[in-house]
């Protein structure tokens, strides 16, 4: 691991042109997260913290502004490249899993080395990844529902599911958007004791949330109102 | 890799991708039945209509026609090596009776061709009946003609048996009682046909020596006319008290004559029904194209019923083509009695619903165009026979046109030397032209076709990549989170438009697969499906014209591979656009809503 920080916010401003108005979503925005820290970002619904992690996700490019991940500025890089950071070095977890309903548990956890995967080597590391796949979805508890599909879990198991193949390719940075927002508070209960657990064994995490209770489980807490940082706190 | 992963989950679990399968399916299914079927009549049609006047043919300008034609095919051999045979040929305009049937008429071409050469530069002897093989002639055994005739006998019966056996619930519909009288009466035909045809011989010699008896009375003077003379004579003498002896005398003689009329009508009634069983001598005898209307026909299920029997008279006339003068001995038509021994079918039905064929000398006559030789001793030609037409057969199997063309430019030069030395050889100039600019009309026509079937399947074709565009794009906007998704694990947008592209190629090419399977299906049973149609409810269509007995069959292997690219290549480009939409897609927008 790299002594810089994973992920290094700096000047990040976002607009979103409705028509004539502007509606300026991120303004100024600096922030820093630790390699293994677990922080998460609270702020009310609208304040851009969903904006904020597309950006440090490399969904969405900043009007103004550096983003670096583990000391490399990502911002001016090529599609090439962002593609392949997203698929290497970047995990996603949805408030709405968005599993592939067509895919089974297992399917849908080894859709990312899938697709880091030429077709022809798919051949001869298929055997590696599926099990690799099977490890990862045993991990999160899901060793029994290798074969079933996403309609057939409860929401807790999907998300289970959805953050196994955030982490299929082992990625520096893991980015969930309020993965708790859908379940209830038992089930997200568990989900953070997940999240937790992969964080003590050094994975840096991200989270959005608007739950405080949640926020309070996680190293560092950003508040982030109107588009600004209101100040860190830990 | 993740591309045809996803790509073949969504096959197999998306419904709308069935119905695109489906629509793809039904789309090629339907090019399949349509070339087939459509490049099946095409290419009998040309096969035939290159058969029917061989390779090349040169015709003479008007209708004077071309002399020395002998000499001339002589020369062309000589000076054109690729040329194989040739034969010279007749055409010319008449009309057709059948004795015995007043009312029927029908105006034919009457083709004057030689035999057996004219089989050796065209198809004419594969569509023959009656000699279906060996060198043909205008007098065909009669063992052969008996044996087709007994075999037809059988078929005919077949057809009978076939009609018969067919079950109508209710009332029996008109046109198939009318059917089987047609099939009765054949067959009584037919069996008139197999003993007359066994008495023909017979029937020969006894017509010679009525003939002769026949004359004998006439030479004594006999007639109705005496017998009348001769009881007036009788009554006048009873009137007048004559004398017992003379009237003895006198009704001795009226006896005499009413049997001798008695028997001179019997001959001449005797002579009626032998010559009405005979053959016309060899010169008269003709050949009928399959489809002349009445002595023929075919049933509902495609199958051949011969009208005629081998010997049936029929009636010709001729308009004369020769002979410039205006006069009525010039004009009127030339009319001869022609015994029938075959049936032709080139495959082309406009010709063989119009062309008889008679032998080429006895055509020369009826169009005035035979030799004339001087009166004296000397055998001198004063004026050369001559024909319509020289027609050329190549050695080459499948000469290609451009060989052909420089053929006939060959053989037109071989003429322009041949004229030089036999002026009188044509009036005007002649043409010399391959089959396929002989046959442009028909093979225009069928061209015509072709273009209708390329636009019918150029509509199917955007059908398919319609459907293939709408379903596609329905996916691609219920697939947004999917893609979404994609992106935020790192495909690329070309990955992500690739998964579709490959999607509406995988839709088509298992809907291609489906299609072609169905299609050639359909075509290997389309005439178990014609004849069922038939039976079942009336409907046949291979009743009409005599083109085919049996409807096209043949699926050809690259006609399914060119199928099965374009369907894929519609695949492809109805993905195109949603391929093109998702590949566009924002991540952030993708995934914003459930
Ligand atoms: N593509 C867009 N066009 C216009 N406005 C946008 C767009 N995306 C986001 N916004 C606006 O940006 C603001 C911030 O959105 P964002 O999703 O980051 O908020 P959030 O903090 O994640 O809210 P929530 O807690 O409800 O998820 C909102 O007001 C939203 O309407
Ligand atoms: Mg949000």
């Amino acid at each position: 691991m790299s002594r810089s920080p994973a992920i290094i916010v700096q000047g990040v401003h976002k607009t979103y042109k409705l028509g004539r108005q502007e509606l300026h979503v991120l303004q100024n925005v600096d922030c820093q997260v630790e390699q293994g820290e677990f922080v998460s970002i609270v702020g009310a619904s609208g304040s851009g913290k969903s904006t904020l992690l597309h950006l440090v996700g490399l969904l969405d490019r900043s009007d103004e502004g550096h983003i670096a991940l583990s000391g490399q500025d990502v911002s001016e890089l090529s599609f090439r490249a962002r593609n392949r950071i997203r698929c290497h070095d970047i995990g996603f977890v949805f408030q709405f899993y968005h599993l592939f309903s067509e895919l089974t548990v297992l399917g849908n956890a080894m859709l990312p080395a899938m697709v880091d995967t030429p077709l022809l080597q798919w051949m001869s590391k298929r055997k590696h990844y599926r099990e690799k796949a099977t490890a990862v979805l045993e991990e999160v508890g899901l060793a029994d529902r290798l074969k079933h599909r996403p309609r057939e879990l409860s929401g807790g198991e999907r998300q289970r599911v959805a953050i196994a193949r955030a982490l299929m390719n082992e990625p520096d940075i893991l980015l969930a958007d309020e993965p708790t927002g859908n379940l209830d508070s038992k089930t997200g209960a568990k989900i953070m004791k997940l999240l937790n657990r992969y964080n003590e064994k050094g994975q840096t995490i991200l989270m959005v949330t608007h739950d405080s209770k949640i926020a309070a489980q996680t190293d560092r807490v950003m508040h982030l109102v109107d588009g600004r940082m209101a100040g860190d706190g830990s | 890799m993740y591309k045809l992963f996803l790509c073949l989950r969504y096959l197999k679990s998306r419904l709308i991708a069935y119905f695109a399968v489906a629509g793809v399916a039904l789309c090629v299914l339907m090019m399949v039945v349509v070339i087939s079927l459509f490049t099946g009549f095409i290419d009998n049609i040309e096969k035939a209509a290159k058969g029917l006047f061989g390779d090349v043919v040169m015709s003479a300008d008007n209708q004077h026609g071309l002399a020395y034609y002998d000499e001339f095919i002589e020369q062309v051999k000589k000076d054109v090596p690729e040329v194989q045979a040739a034969a010279p040929y007749i055409l010319s305009y008449g009309m057709l009776r059948i004795s015995g049937q007043e009312h029927y008429r029908n105006p034919v071409q009457i083709a004057g061709v030689r035999l057996p050469e004219h089989a050796d530069v065209s198809n004419f002897g594969r569509g023959l009946f009656v000699q279906k093989s060996g060198d043909l002639t205008w007098e065909p055994p009669l063992e052969t003609l008996i044996e087709r005739m007994a075999e037809e006998r059988k078929r005919t019966q077949d057809i009978q048996t076939e009609l018969q056996s067919r079950k109508f619930d209710g009332l029996v519909p008109p046109e198939h009682k009318y059917e089987l009288g047609r099939v009765a009466s054949a067959l009584e035909h037919q069996d008139d046909a197999v003993t007359n045809l066994r008495n023909v011989e017979r029937y020969r010699s006894e017509l010679k020596s009525l003939q002769e008896q026949l004359e004998i009375a006439i030479a004594e003077g006999i007639g109705p006319g005496d017998v009348d003379l001769a009881r007036e004579a009788l009554a006048q003498a009873k009137a007048d008290k004559a004398p017992e002896d003379k009237i003895k005398k006198l009704e001795a003689k009226l006896v005499m004559l009413e049997d001798a009329v008695l028997k001179s009508e019997t001959l001449q009634r005797q002579v009626a029904y032998y010559e009405s069983r005979t053959f016309e001598g060899p010169e008269d005898r003709i050949v009928l194209g399959l489809g002349i209307q009445a002595l023929s026909y075919r049933t509902d299920l495609g199958d051949v019923v011969r009208l005629w029997t081998p010997g049936q008279k029929v009636i010709l006339y001729v308009f004369p083509l020769g002979r410039r003068s205006l006069d009525s001995s010039g004009l009127a038509p030339e009319i001869r009695n022609m015994s029938v021994i075959d049936d032709s079918r080139s495959g082309v039905p406009p010709i063989d619903s119009a062309f008889v064929y008679v032998p080429f000398e006895t055509l020369q006559k009826l169009n005035h165009m035979e030799p004339e030789y001087a009166q004296d001793d000397s055998g001198r030609v004063i004026s050369p026979g001559r024909c319509s037409q020289v027609i050329f057969k190549v050695k080459k199997a499948d000469p290609t046109e451009l060989e052909l063309q420089e053929i006939s430019k060959r053989i037109q030069r071989s003429w322009l030397t041949f004229r030089k030395r036999f002026p009188g050889a044509a009036t005007i100039g002649v043409t010399v032209e391959t089959w396929r600019q002989r046959q442009r009309e028909l093979l225009s026509a069928v061209e015509g076709q072709r273009i209708m079937m390329v636009i019918v399947l150029g509509i199917v074709s955007i059908v398919a990549v319609i459907l293939i565009f709408v379903i596609l794009y329905v996916i691609v906007m219920q697939k947004t989170a999917d893609i979404g998704v994609l992106k935020s694990i790192g495909a690329s947008s070309v990955g992500v438009a690739s998964v579709f592209l490959l999607y509406g190629a995988a839709l088509a090419t298992v809907g291609a697969a489906i299609g072609v399977v169905l299609g050639y299906s359909f075509v290997r049973n389309v005439n178990n499906l014609a004849n069922w149609l038939a039976v079942e409810f009336g409907f046949a269509p291979l009743r009409q014209g005599f083109l085919f007995d049996r409807f096209p069959d043949d699926v050809q292997l690259h006609t399914v591979i060119y199928i099965v690219i374009a369907a894929i290549l519609a695949g492809l480009i109805g993905a195109l656009i949603p391929s093109f939409k998702a590949a566009r897609m924002q991540p952030v927008e993708a995934l914003r809503y459930e």
